[in-house]
């Protein structure tokens, strides 16, 4: 008698790991292929892939703001931070966010003497970090 | 036959878990898979529809404040004089990772949807614009934004005004 009770429920059980397998299946096709999946989209990784720094310029301002000139390739915005000393400690400001090729002042108002620069982009290629020459 | 409502009841169970647990962003955000997985929650919901709002963007702000508090690191803060908060952020937690950590996890995205939205128009800045379009017999009206716009378009070279002028 006990035998014969779990002859179906195996039978069921099997049913639902063919049907647990092809759903999962058929939703990881479904999916696989989403626009925002950085490396699975080549459009997204070619535009990134372009997104570089090729000319930044720097200039500070009295110890007010700083500024930086950010040309740039498929980034879709340029940010900068500066480096600031202020009672003999050194701080960073937060970013500056701008769109595209950029001309991006920071202020630093009454805050210190500035010290070097971090300019970013949205693109892994984009990162670099310039003291400034001054 | 009385199979069939279990399979149906599995594939649903299965679909739920599967989309639940799916790392990646929603289709129309622009982000990778890994900027992704490392923002918090309340940051995926403030990005999740293209807009990043007033409260969110100073719950941003807060969280990533309370998070460098909680490694240890004090911000010093500015306040807000135009769009932006002003901050500072102790040397030790850049160079130590802190500041990068707290920040993807916490404010990244949505301090670049809301700037890139809302453009600082800082006064000081502007000053030292407007004395270097008048310098130069060019009109001295409008926001930050425009003011270096017309600087750029002048050949006047950004940098160099604010070298001379600020």
């Amino acid at each position: 008698m006990t035998y014969t009770d779990r002859t179906p429920a195996l039978a069921l059980l099997s049913r639902l790991g063919v049907a647990l397998v092809a759903s999962a299946f058929i939703l990881t096709s479904l999916t696989a292929g989403a626009p925002s999946g950085g490396l699975m989209n080549p459009l997204v990784g070619s535009s990134r892939a372009q997104c570089d720094i090729f000319n930044t310029a720097y200039g500070v301002s009295s110890s007010t703001s700083a500024a930086t000139s950010v040309e740039n390739s498929g980034c879709g915005h340029a940010k900068a931070k500066l480096k600031y000393t202020r009672n003999g400690k050194a701080h960073w400001t937060g970013w500056v966010t701008k769109a595209g090729n950029a001309s991006i002042v920071v202020p630093v108002g009454g805050r210190g003497t500035v010290g070097n620069h971090d300019v970013q982009g949205k693109g892994d290629l984009f990162k670099k970090r310039f003291p400034f020459a001054s | 036959m009385r199979t069939f409502p279990l399979l149906g009841l599995a594939a649903s169970v299965l679909a739920l878990l599967l989309v639940g647990c799916s790392s990646g962003p929603p289709v129309d955000v622009d982000l990778t898979n890994g900027e992704w997985s490392a923002m918090s929650r309340q940051q995926q919901d403030a990005v999740t529809d293209g807009a990043v709002t007033e409260r969110e963007y100073t719950a941003g702000y807060e969280a990533y404040v309370s998070c460098l508090a909680d490694h240890g690191y004090e911000v010093e803060e500015f306040g807000r004089p135009s769009t932006i908060y002003q901050f500072g952020v102790p040397d030790a937690a850049v160079v130590e990772g802190a500041d990068a950590e707290c920040y993807e996890l916490h404010f990244r995205h949505v301090d670049d949807g809301w700037q890139l939205a809302h453009p600082s128009d800082d006064e000081p800045v502007k000053a030292i614009l407007r004395r270097c379009l008048e310098a130069e017999g060019l009109g001295t009206e409008g926001t930050e934004a425009e003011l270096a716009d017309r600087i750029d378009a002048t050949g006047l070279g950004f940098i160099g005004c604010m070298e001379a002028f600020g």
